[in-house]
């Protein structure tokens, strides 16, 4: 049995413990928020925060997640309000097919928090390993420095 | 957890509602709910130049207004990024009075009656808007005629002194306010059939300005379903071991040993391979690492050990290698354009699910084209059509045209062995490696030109038929001798309509002749390999858009003559062609540009699915060997724009999905095995990578025309035109590789 926390709830898995925790999180715990895209950490779309820190799941193995607090899409709204990211990302209009999404948004989330204000140059190349096939990448340039913006995280170029 | 949405759908397909000829037609349910159907003639299109015979069927769309004043919508074209969900509610919406994002929209359960090309349901040829712009602007506008009678009916006062708005119906004089559904059991058929006039478009609240996504929050917060979401009781999770080879047969497979291997509950054959059955997705990912390559034996034949370099070569000797001949003053002007193998590679990997209990068959599968797997699942499990549902998942993880009936087949013959619901889902390197493909092609451009005058222009083409496979795994190799009247009916109806909505066969030289004045002639030769194919993203217009517009360059440059100018003299007869090429000229600053060494412009112009593309590439090229585009300016005319930063996305998506095949795109074969696994061998364009787009939407009043693939054929000529003007050397193969060798004989 491994035990963990996940959106802020104790979970215990019966699961093999190199299980990827991308697979934990949408079949043992039917979270289907955080997405299958390659196997092999090179898209994005599994990512989650890892004791507050954007991980990549499909390559980490659950017990590497043993006893520590992972936090899926499906965490970020709170009292029905939704993540200044997301309300930046539906205020732009950013998903095409969407199947990217929740990667990039926890991805842009943990860039935006885990730093100090940062410029659009530097928001722009920590999204820039988020693979999207659709090309929604103009719009999740724009989202990220209006949720920087309104988070106080935007810092101007000097 | 993605809903089974069959009882949402089920009371739609009563008889009285199929056997109807009325267009639109009014049900009241006990449950309070007012139901309005609407009948769509079979190949209706806003271009006005198809008639409605009176033998075909009628298909039919639906809208529920429950008692609580909900209204749900079913969506028949497949939502895959392009738009159409929000496309279709701005329609009916604008006329009914109801804000769009007020619809929920159901996904339609897979029905010959959203068929548009002979009973085959299909989402793609950027026709969605087209062939719903005016039955859904219509059936919106009869709707809310009909309220406004019953309301003026219940509340004794005249429809003058009555107006509509956000799905309420409001008293001029009062400002009093009531849902439409609270004059539900009031419509009558009558109300419905009156005649109504559609808006103008100085009355539009929504067509052409509204700018909200409605599935932009379900995207945001992690709740919108795909087909790989699907969970159902009782599920198992299986995957497939194929040849490694196209054309390969399996021969013997160790049964015992893969059985014996942890969790895996059923091993046995099926028509793709070798299936695998387990609980969970996460054992198939134990038992790949498992299962060793001695454990198969597969049969395949030499000449299916295809290897890319020389398949280049064989389809070279395909070509007429001098079709024209410059006579005396006159200058011949040669190009050899190579493309490669293209993978579809959406962020989903190609997945279904599908449950047959003995007696009847249900899907669930993200596809494009979901009636066809109907057909197939009829015919695997020995079943009436009627006895197989398919629920088209509400979202699909990207489509770009690829087809995923292979999976569908894995699911419906392991289902119909085990009897149990089985989810297949396909690896990225399955995705990649066993998916159909765009094909590859050689195309050779000739023309002769005397002064400023182009006398000949010849175009040849070689590569594999598209359709095949269309074909083939749809009505051919999976039902070789069934073929009931129905059937054959719908084939040869899905096969003119498919014709009809690419206006050329064969689809290779789609977009080869282009409203330039040009004295064309277009040939193509048909290669036959083992490898699938299928319609990528804007389908010939994908070779086309580059292979035609950096041969405009080239002549233009053999003559002496700018290309904007030569483009601009030749197109001067269409004034929609020649509108955006201006439009793209004047705010990329054409006209005036600068080339340095290693920087420049280069533009393109194309015209696909009815729509008149142009773009600039702003490029620059570092170290004689890297490519980077800074920027791409591109003007559209769609005709009427019904969302404008749709049409604006999907050209971007257009940009990135092109530029990310013509920088690295490339499925390679090496002894007859794809060479390209995954993201880090077929690597598509990043965030980082992605040049800035402008875009500029020519205000129109036509009827709208498509925007889902158009953007993509000029974007490789515009950047490779650019190339030509800073180095001087001229791509013609793509991937760009600025050091490239010659794959064939240099001409």
């Amino acid at each position: 049995m491994i035990e963990l926390t996940v959106n802020g709830k104790k979970v215990q898995v019966d699961v093999p413990e190199d299980t990827p925790l991308l697979w934990v999180i949408r079949e043992e715990l039917k979270l289907t928020g955080t997405k299958f895209g390659c196997g092999k950490g090179l898209c994005g779309a599994c990512t989650v925060h890892l004791n507050g820190n954007a991980t990549r799941t499909c390559i980490l193995p659950v017990s590497a997640a043993e006893g520590q607090s992972v936090n899926t899409i499906e965490s970020l709204e709170k009292d029905g309000k939704l993540h200044e990211v997301q309300q930046a990302w539906i205020k732009h209009n950013v998903p095409q097919c969407g199947y990217c999404q929740s990667g990039q948004i926890m991805q842009a989330i943990s860039v935006i928090e885990n730093n100090n204000k940062q410029t659009k140059d530097e928001l722009t190349k920590q999204m820039s390993d988020n693979l999207c096939r659709c090309g929604t990448y103009h719009k999740i340039k724009e989202a990220i420095f209006e949720a920087a913006e309104n988070m106080g995280k935007l810092k101007a170029r000097t | 957890m993605a809903k089974d949405v069959e009882s949402q759908n089920s009371h739609i397909f009563n008889e009285s509602t199929l056997t109807s000829r009325r267009t639109f037609l009014a049900t009241s349910a006990a449950s309070g709910s007012f139901f309005l159907t609407i009948n769509i003639p079979f190949g209706c299109a806003s271009t006005g130049n198809r008639e409605t015979a009176p033998s075909q069927t009628v298909k039919t769309l639906y809208l529920e207004v429950t008692a609580d004043n909900q209204f749900k919508l079913t969506f028949d074209k497949v939502e895959m990024g392009q738009g159409v969900i929000t496309g279709q509610a701005t329609l009916f919406g604008e006329e009914a009075d109801i804000e769009p994002s007020m619809f929920e929209m159901l996904p339609a359960p897979a029905d010959t009656r959203y068929g548009t090309m002979g009973g085959a349901q299909i989402t793609g040829g950027s026709t969605s808007t087209v062939q719903r712009y005016d039955v859904l602007r219509e059936a919106g506008a009869k709707y809310r005629m009909a309220v406004l009678s019953a309301a003026s009916k219940k509340l004794g006062l005249p429809k003058e002194s009555l107006k509509t708005n956000d799905g309420h119906i409001i008293v001029k004089a009062t400002r009093n306010k009531y849902p439409y559904a609270e004059f539900n059991d009031l419509i009558t058929q009558n109300m419905l059939d009156q005649k109504v006039t559609l808006k103008t478009s100085s009355e539009f609240q929504y067509i052409g300005k509204y700018n909200k996504s409605i599935d932009a929050k379900e995207k945001s917060t992690g709740k919108a379903p795909y087909g790989i979401d699907f969970d159902i009781e009782n599920k198992l999770v299986a995957i497939v071991i194929r040849p490694p080879v196209y054309g390969g047969t399996l021969k013997s497979f160790n049964q015992e040993k893969i059985k014996a291997i942890p969790h895996v509950v059923d091993c046995f054959a099926i028509s793709g391979g070798v299936a695998i059955v387990c609980q969970k997705y996460h054992q198939t990912l134990k038992v790949r690492q498992a299962i060793s390559d001695e454990m198969f034996t597969w049969e395949i034949k030499d000449e299916q050990k295809i290897d890319s370099d020389k398949l280049f070569a064989r389809y070279k000797e395909n070509l007429d290698a001098n079709p024209l001949k410059a006579g005396e003053g006159k200058k011949l002007v040669q190009g050899l354009y190579e493309l490669p193998f293209l993978s579809h590679a959406p962020l989903e990997p190609q997945n279904c699910t599908a449950y047959y209990n003995g007696s009847s068959l249900k899907i669930w599968a993200p596809s494009q084209m979901p009636t066809l797997p109907k057909n197939i699942g009829a015919h695997i499990c020995g079943l009436d059509r009627d006895q197989v549902t398919v629920h088209t998942s509400k979202y699909l993880g990207g489509g770009f045209g690829r087809n995923t009936g292979p999976s569908t087949v894995d699911a419906i013959e392991i289902t119909y062995r085990l009897k149990r619901p089985v989810q297949v889902v396909w690896s990225r390197e399955d995705d990649m490696k066993f998916s159909a493909m765009r094909p590859m092609a050689i195309s050779q451009l000739d023309a002769v030109i005397e002064g400023k005058e182009v006398l000949d222009w010849n175009y040849q083409t070689v590569s594999q038929s598209i359709l095949q496979n269309f074909i083939g795994d749809y009505f051919g190799r999976t039902m070789p001798e069934w073929l009931p009247s129905g059937l054959a009916e719908g084939l040869a109806g899905t096969l003119e309509g498919t014709m009809n909505l690419f206006g050329l066969l064969p689809l290779a030289t789609e977009g080869a002749k282009q409203p330039y004045e040009l004295p064309y002639s277009v040939s193509t030769k048909e290669v036959e390999l083992d490898v699938p194919t299928f319609f990528w993203r804007a389908v010939g217009n994908s070779i086309n858009g580059f292979v035609t517009e950096s041969f405009v360059d080239e002549v233009a440059l053999a003559m002496e003559e700018d290309p904007y100018v030569f483009r601009s003299r030749l197109l001067k007869k269409d004034t929609r062609a020649l509108g955006v090429v201006e439009a793209v000229a004047k705010s990329s600053g054409f006209e005036g540009r600068k080339t340095s060494k290693t920087r420049g412009l280069g533009m393109s112009y194309h015209y696909s699915f009815n729509t008149h593309v142009a773009q600039v590439a702003d490029v620059e090229v570092i170290n004689d060997e890297t490519i980077k585009v800074h920027k791409m300016w591109c003007a559209v005319d769609c005709g009427r724009v019904i969302n404008p930063h749709i049409v604006e996305a999907q050209v971007k998506s257009g940009i990135v999905y092109g530029l990310s095949a013509a920088m690295r795109g490339e499925i390679t074969f090496k002894d007859g095995i794809v060479q390209q696994e995954n993201f880090d061998t077929y690597r598509p364009l990043y965030l980082n990578e992605a040049p800035d787009v402008e875009v500029m939407i020519i205000e129109s009043q036509e009827k709208p025309t498509g925007i889902g693939e158009p953007g993509l054929p000029p974007a490789a000529s515009a950047v490779a035109n650019a190339v030509a003007a800073i180095t001087g050397k001229r791509l013609r193969r793509l991937p760009f590789n600025l050091k490239q060798e010659k794959r064939t004989e240099a001409h």
